[in-house]
C-alpha cells in the first residue's frame, strides 16, 4: 500500500484536506484541531487507501449516488431510530457511505485496552456487590456509589451466575491526540450492536466494489459468542437448552430496530411486560395457551423499570417479582440489574487507584481528567474552571445530559454552580477530549465532523470478545462537539482490516456447539398473545389495503369509460361501484350520504384521495400505514425481506403524491404488486407454524368479511339486467375472478344466470382462492396451529351454513332473503373474529400498587 | 424534651400481633407482596418468637436479609382471590439503654459530621446511604434552612438531638389525614401538620442536611389506655421514629412524635433510608377491580412473666 500525498490525491480528498487547515468549530475556542481519521500529516492514511481509490473512481457525482443508495437501502431494511412518542418521532437511521477504517495493529492494541477495561468493570462490580474492599479501604468514597441511582439497594443479594458478572459491555471512545480515550462505559443495557450489523449489510451492498476487495474482520461470529454467553448465564440446574428472552420496552422504544435485529440474529423472542409473568417464584413467557419457563433475560429495559414490586412502582415495562426471582436464582438477568452502577462517571477520578487495587495493573486506555464534586478540593477546582469543563450529573437521566461549560452564559454557569454546591455528590466535571474528525459525505462534498466509536464486548468464560470495530457515530453539524443519536448524529460502518499474520480468533468450539444446541424437548416458537395479535392485524391491514386498491382500480376504470355518459347502463354500473366503495370501506369522503351527488359527478379527486391520503380511515394509504406500523412491532418474526416490501409500498404512495394528477391505475397496480409480494413472502418464506397461521388467518378473515360486504352492496341488489351484467363484471374483476366466470359461462358450467355464476364463484366455490368458502377453509387450517375446540366448532358451523346456501332460491325475485343472509353472515364472521381475538390475544389484568402507610402510627 | 424515665428503661417482654387485611371488589388474579414485618435483633432487642401467616396460602413466601440487615419477605399468590390477610406475631425482649445527652455534647454537630467518615466502627456504605437524600427525604434549601435553626454547626451534638426531638413535637400538629405516603419534606414544612411517619422523615432530613447519617425506624410503641379504661384489642398501631449516628458508631433513637428519646417501650422492626425501604406491607396486584378496602389491627401486649 502506498501513501498518497494530497497533491496527487483525488479532488475530493484534496478538497477535504484543505478543510482540515481551519480550526475545528466543534471544539472549544482556541483548541487546536485534533486528529483526522482519513488524512494524517497531509496524506491519506494508509489504512484509508481503499477509500481514496473509491473516491477517485466515483467522483463527486458517483459519491452522491452512493449516498442515495445507502438511504434507499436503509428504508428497504427498515432501519429506524427514535421513540414513537418523541416529538421528532421515529426517523430513518443515518449512515454515511464511507466506513471508518482501522488497521489490524491499531485494532489489536485497542482490543487489549478494551479487554482490560472490561475486566476492570467486572472486578469493580463484583467488589461493590460483594466484600466492598474499595469502600472499606477508602480507595473509593462510598458516596460516589450511594449517590448513583444504578446502585439499587433493593436489588441487593442477587448472585451473578457467571464467572464474569458483567457479560455485556460497551465503551464509548474518542480518538484524541494521545490515542483512543474512554469517554463513557455502557453497562446498563448496551445498545448498538444490531445497528452495527445493519450498517455492515448496507455498506457491503452500497460499496460492493471496495467491500469485496477489502480483507475485513466479519461481524457475525461475535453474535454467536453472545449466544454462548447467554447460554452460560442460565441458572444451575437448567437441564435442557436454556430459554432466553429479550426484554424490550416495546416497539415505541428508541432503539427498537436494534432490539429487533438482535432478536433475529440470536433467535430469541422479544418479550414485553405483558408477555411475561412470575409464577411460583420463577419467570414464564405467556405463549399460545400455556406458560413457558424462561431461564435467561437479556434486558433492554433499564433496571429501575424492570420490577414494579421492588423497583420503580409506577413502571409498566417490567415484571413484578423479577427481582425476587433473580434473587432465588431461578432466572438470570443480563446485564445484572445493578450493572448501571458502572456507568457512574464518579468512578473515573479514582480508577487508576482502583485498577492497581483490584487488577494490579496500570490502565492501557486513558480517560479524560475528571473531578467528583463530592470531594471539597475537587469541587473548588471545578467551580473555578466551570467555563472550560464538561459538567455531568452522576445519574444520566432523560432530558438532562451533560453541559458544555464553554457554551454557557455567565448566568447559566452561576445557576449550575449553585446546583453543584447544593448537591455536590451528584456531579462530576471533565476536561473535554480533543475528538478526532472523519469525512462525512454531504451535498457539499466531504466535510470533517467529530466522530466517536462505540465498541461491544461479551464475556465467554473469563475472556471478553469484541465485535471487530463497532459502531461509529459522526456529528451532522460542523459545530457539534457531542456526538449522540439524540442530537441527530449519523453513523459509519467500521472496518477492521485483517492482517495476514493476525492470530486466528480464539474461538471455543465446544462453547459454540453449546450455543447451537437443539433442545431435547421440541419447542414451538414462543409466540406471545401480543405477537399473535399483531400478526393477525398485519394480515388484516394488508388485505384491507388490497381490497381497497382493487375497488379503486376497477372504479377508476369505469369512471374513465362512463363518467360523461349519464343515463347509460355503464354510467349506472359506475355509480353502483362507487357507492359500493363507500359501503364496503366506510371511508369518508365517500359516494353515499349528503353531498354524494357532487362527488358522484366528479369522482376522480375522491378516488385519488382514498388512494394516497393516509388520514382517511378505510383508504388504501391508511391501511398501508397501519400494516407497516404493525409489521414493525413484529419484525423479528417476519421474513427479512418484509421491510423492503413495505418500504416499496410506501415509496409507490410517496411517488404518487408527488404527481400533479395522481395516476390511480398505475399507483393501484404498484400497490397490488407490492401486496402480492408480501402475500408471496407469507406463502413462500414462512414455515407453517403459529406465526404463519395468525398472519394468514388475519388475511383470510379480512377477505371473507370484505367479500361478503362487496357482494351485499353490489350484486345482491336487483337492477335492470343490462346494468346488472356490467356490475357483475366489475365485481368479478374486483374479486380477480372474471376470467373464471367467462370460461364457465362459455362452457355452460355452473349456474346459467350471470349473477348466480358470480355468487357461486365468490361465495361457494372452495377451489377459488377469492371465495368465502375458501377463506373459511384456510382459517380452519391455520387454527390447527393454535387448537381451540370452541373456535373450531363455531367455524365448522359457519362453513356448513355457507355450504347450505341455496343460490337458486336466493337470487330469485327481490333477493331480500339474500341480503338478509349476507347481513347475518357478516355478523357471524365479525363475532367469530372477536371470539378468536378473545381466545388468543388476551392481555393480563391491569396492575396496581399498594402500600400500607404508617399514617395512623404513634398516637400521642 | 421529656427526659428518658428510669422505669421505662427496665427490660420487658412484649407480644406483638399485627394483622393486615385487604378485601377486593373483584377477583385479584395475581398478587405480589413485599413485607417488612419480622423484627430484627439489635443490641437492645432480642426476638424470642416470630411467625408470619398469609391467607390465601401463598405459592411463595421467601425471606432474605436486605442491604440494611432487615428481614424482608416476598410473597406471591397466583390464584384468584378476593381477600388477603397477613398476620404477624412475635415475642420480643427490649432493654433500651439510657442515653447520656451530656456525653454527646463532647462534640459539636460539625465535629461529629467530620469525625464519622474516618470512624473505623462505621461501615462506609451504610453511612453514605443514610447521608444521601432519598425519595421521601429531600435535602433541598427548605430542609437545609430548617435544619440550621436546630442543628447549627457549632451547636453541641446532644443539644441538637434534643432540639430536633422537642421542636418538631412542639411546632408540628399531629393530624391524621394531613399527609400521604408520598408527602415530601417541603410540603410538610409548609403545612406543619402530619403523623409519625412525616416527623420521622423530617428529623432524618435535618440530620442528613447537617452531615449526620440518619435512618428511618419502623416498629411499634406500647400504649397505655387512659386510667380506669381497659385496653381494646387492635387499638395499638405501628409507629415510626428516627435514629442518628454518633461518633463511635452508636445510634441514638429519637421520637419527635412523642417528644422523647426511645426507651424500652419501643419495639424495632426495621430501618432504612425512609419509609419506602421498610414499609410493613406493599405490593402489586393484577385485577379488573378498581377499589379495595384495608383494615390494620395491632396489639402490643406486655407480658407479665418478666425475664
Amino acid at each position: 500500500m502506498t501513501a498518497e500525498t494530497v497533491e496527487d490525491a483525488s479532488p475530493l480528498a484534496g478538497a477535504y484536506a484543505e478543510r482540515l487547515v481551519a480550526p475545528n468549530p466543534a471544539l472549544p475556542l482556541g483548541t487546536p484541531r485534533g486528529l483526522d481519521e482519513f488524512v494524517a500529516h497531509g496524506q491519506v492514511r494508509p489504512s484509508a487507501a481503499l477509500l481514496e481509490e473509491a473516491l477517485t473512481r466515483f467522483g463527486t457525482i458517483g459519491l452522491q449516488a452512493r449516498r442515495r443508495t445507502v438511504e434507499r437501502l436503509l428504508a428497504d431494511d427498515g432501519v429506524t431510530y427514535g421513540a414513537a412518542g418523541d416529538p421528532a418521532g421515529t426517523r430513518a437511521w443515518q449512515l454515511d457511505p464511507l466506513p471508518l477504517v482501522l488497521d489490524a495493529d491499531e485494532w489489536a492494541s485497542l482490543e487489549r485496552g478494551l479487554h482490560q477495561r472490561a475486566r476492570l468493570l467486572d472486578a469493580v462490580f463484583r467488589d461493590l456487590i460483594g466484600e466492598r474492599r474499595l469502600l472499606t479501604s477508602r480507595i473509593l468514597p462510598a458516596e460516589v456509589v450511594a449517590a448513583h441511582p444504578g446502585f439499587l439497594p433493593t436489588a441487593h443479594g442477587i448472585n451473578p451466575p457467571q464467572s464474569r458478572a458483567i457479560p455485556m459491555t460497551a465503551t464509548d471512545l474518542a480518538r484524541s491526540p494521545e490515542g483512543w480515550t474512554v469517554v463513557s462505559d455502557r453497562t446498563q443495557a448496551p445498545s448498538g450492536a444490531g445497528y452495527a450489523m445493519a450498517n455492515r449489510r448496507i455498506i457491503a451492498r452500497a460499496m460492493e466494489g471496495i467491500h469485496r476487495r477489502a480483507n475485513l474482520r466479519r461481524l457475525r461470529g461475535w453474535f454467536d459468542l453472545v449466544q454462548v454467553s447467554l447460554m452460560d448465564a442460565a441458572p444451575e440446574g437448567v437441564k435442557d437448552v436454556p430459554r432466553v428472552v429479550l426484554l424490550t420496552p416495546g416497539p415505541g422504544s428508541e432503539t427498537a430496530f436494534d432490539q429487533g435485529m438482535l432478536s433475529t440474529l440470536l433467535g430469541h423472542p422479544l418479550a414485553q411486560s405483558d408477555d411475561l409473568v412470575i409464577r411460583g417464584g420463577r419467570l414464564w413467557l405467556r405463549t399460545m395457551g400455556r406458560l413457558e419457563a424462561v431461564d435467561v433475560v437479556l434486558r433492554r429495559v433499564d433496571a429501575n423499570w424492570c420490577d414494579s414490586l421492588d423497583l420503580l412502582s409506577s413502571s409498566r415495562l417490567g415484571v413484578p417479582g423479577l427481582v425476587a426471582a433473580a434473587r432465588r436464582g431461578t432466572v438470570a438477568v443480563v446485564n445484572p440489574l445493578r450493572a448501571a452502577v458502572l456507568e457512574n462517571p464518579g468512578l473515573l477520578p479514582f480508577q487508576d487507584a482502583i485498577a492497581r487495587e483490584l487488577l494490579g495493573e496500570e490502565l492501557l486506555l486513558p480517560v479524560p481528567a475528571t473531578w467528583w464534586c463530592g470531594d471539597p478540593v475537587a469541587r473548588r477546582h471545578v467551580l473555578a474552571n466551570l467555563g472550560r469543563l464538561i459538567i455531568k450529573p452522576l445519574a444520566r437521566s432523560r432530558g438532562e445530559g451533560h453541559v458544555l461549560g464553554w457554551q454557557q452564559s455567565t448566568d447559566q454557569l452561576a445557576v449550575l454552580a449553585d446546583r453543584i454546591t447544593a448537591d455536590p455528590w451528584g456531579w462530576v466535571a471533565q476536561e473535554p477530549v480533543t475528538t478526532s474528525t472523519a469525512p462525512l459525505v454531504t451535498t457539499h462534498g466531504l466535510q470533517p465532523r467529530n466522530v466517536v466509536l462505540r465498541t461491544f464486548g461479551v464475556a465467554v468464560g473469563e475472556t471478553y470478545h469484541f465485535l471487530p470495530g463497532g459502531l461509529a457515530r459522526i456529528a451532522s453539524a460542523p459545530d457539534a462537539f457531542s456526538v449522540t443519536n439524540a442530537s441527530g448524529a449519523g453513523s459509519k460502518d467500521v472496518w477492521v482490516l485483517d492482517s495476514d499474520d493476525a492470530a486466528p480468533a480464539r474461538v471455543d468450539l465446544a462453547a459454540l456447539a453449546r450455543a447451537r444446541a437443539i433442545p431435547a424437548e421440541p419447542r414451538l416458537p414462543g409466540l406471545t398473545p401480543r405477537t399473535a395479535s399483531n400478526l393477525f392485524w398485519l394480515g388484516r391491514y394488508a388485505e384491507r389495503a388490497e381490497v381497497a386498491a382493487r375497488l379503486l382500480m376497477v372504479a377508476d376504470n369505469l369512471v374513465e369509460d362512463h363518467h360523461n355518459r349519464t343515463g347509460t347502463p355503464g354510467h349506472a354500473a359506475m355509480r353502483a361501484l362507487l357507492e359500493a366503495i363507500s359501503a364496503v370501506t366506510s371511508a369518508s369522503p365517500g359516494f353515499t350520504g349528503p353531498d354524494a351527488e357532487e362527488r358522484l359527478a366528479e369522482p376522480l379527486p375522491v378516488l385519488e384521495q382514498l388512494l394516497v391520503d393516509a388520514r382517511i380511515t378505510g383508504g388504501v394509504a391508511h391501511a398501508v400505514a397501519r400494516a407497516t406500523a404493525t409489521a414493525l412491532q413484529v419484525r423479528e418474526v417476519l421474513s427479512l425481506s418484509t421491510p423492503s416490501v413495505l418500504s416499496r409500498l410506501q415509496r409507490v404512495l410517496a411517488e404518487a403524491r408527488e404527481e400533479e394528477s395522481i395516476p390511480v391505475q398505475l399507483t393501484s397496480e404498484g400497490i397490488l404488486d407490492s401486496l402480492l409480494a408480501l402475500a408471496g413472502l407469507t406463502a413462500e418464506s414462512l414455515v407453517r407454524d403459529a406465526t404463519w397461521a395468525f398472519l394468514d388467518a388475519g388475511r383470510r378473515m379480512e377477505r371473507a368479511q370484505s367479500t361478503v360486504r362487496i357482494v351485499r352492496n353490489t350484486i345482491a341488489l336487483t337492477r335492470s339486467p343490462v346494468v346488472e351484467g356490467q356490475v357483475v363484471e366489475a365485481v368479478l374483476r374486483v374479486g380477480d375472478s372474471l376470467i373464471t366466470h367467462r370460461r364457465r359461462q362459455a362452457a355452460g358450467v355452473g349456474p346459467a344466470q350471470p349473477v348466480g355464476s358470480a355468487l357461486d364463484i365468490l361465495l361457494l366455490d372452495s377451489s377459488n382462492p377469492r371465495s368465502l368458502a375458501f377463506q373459511l377453509d384456510r382459517i380452519a387450517e391455520a387454527l390447527t396451529h393454535a387448537p381451540d375446540q370452541r373456535l373450531a366448532d363455531r367455524l365448522h358451523a359457519l362453513r356448513r351454513r355457507v355450504r347450505d346456501l341455496n343460490l337458486t332460491t336466493l337470487i330469485a325475485g327481490e333477493r331480500l332473503d339474500l341480503v338478509d343472509e349476507l347481513i347475518a353472515l357478516e355478523a357471524e364472521l365479525r363475532s367469530f373474529s372477536d371470539a378468536l381475538e378473545d381466545t388468543h390475544f388476551s392481555t393480563q389484568a391491569p396492575q396496581s400498587s399498594f402500600a400500607v402507610a404508617e399514617l395512623d402510627g404513634g398516637v400521642r | 424534651m421529656t427526659p428518658q424515665a428510669a422505669h421505662h428503661l427496665a427490660p420487658r417482654r412484649y407480644e406483638v400481633r399485627h394483622v393486615t387485611a385487604y378485601t377486593y371488589e373483584d377477583d385479584v388474579t395475581a398478587s405480589y407482596g413485599r413485607a417488612c414485618l419480622r423484627p430484627r435483633e439489635t443490641p437492645s432487642q432480642r426476638v424470642l418468637e416470630h411467625t408470619i401467616e398469609v391467607t390465601p396460602t401463598p405459592d411463595v413466601l421467601d425471606e432474605h436479609v436486605d442491604v440494611f440487615g432487615n428481614y424482608s419477605h416476598y410473597l406471591e399468590i397466583g390464584t384468584a382471590h378476593r381477600a388477603l390477610t397477613v398476620t404477624k406475631r412475635s415475642v420480643v425482649e427490649v432493654a433500651y439503654p439510657a442515653v447520656d445527652v451530656d456525653a454527646l455534647n463532647r462534640w459539636t454537630v460539625a465535629e461529629a459530621a467530620a469525625a464519622l467518615p474516618e470512624d473505623p466502627h462505621v461501615d462506609p456504605l451504610e453511612r453514605a446511604m443514610l447521608l444521601m437524600p432519598s425519595e421521601l427525604v429531600d435535602l433541598g434549601p427548605e430542609v437545609a434552612d430548617f435544619a440550621r435553626t436546630l442543628a447549627w454547626p457549632d451547636r453541641p451534638l446532644g443539644d441538637a438531638i434534643v432540639a430536633v426531638t422537642r421542636d418538631i413535637y412542639r411546632d408540628f400538629a399531629y393530624t391524621k389525614g394531613a399527609t400521604t405516603t408520598k408527602t415530601t419534606l417541603p410540603e410538610l414544612l409548609a403545612s406543619r401538620a402530619g403523623v409519625c411517619q412525616d416527623f420521622a422523615h423530617l428529623a432524618v432530613g435535618v440530620f442528613r442536611s447537617v452531615g449526620l447519617p440518619a435512618r428511618y425506624v419502623s416498629g411499634y410503641i406500647e400504649t397505655v389506655p387512659p386510667p380506669g379504661q381497659p385496653k381494646l384489642a387492635g387499638s395499638d398501631a405501628t409507629h415510626a421514629w428516627a435514629a442518628v449516628l454518633v461518633p463511635g458508631g452508636a445510634w441514638v433513637d429519637l421520637d419527635p412524635t412523642n417528644d422523647h428519646l426511645a426507651d424500652s417501650r419501643y419495639i424495632m422492626t426495621a430501618w432504612g433510608r425512609d419509609f419506602r425501604d421498610v414499609s410493613p406491607l406493599k405490593g402489586v396486584i393484577f385485577t379488573e377491580g378498581a377499589s379495595s378496602s384495608l383494615t390494620v389491627g395491632v396489639d402490643v401486649i406486655r407480658l407479665e412473666d418478666q425475664p
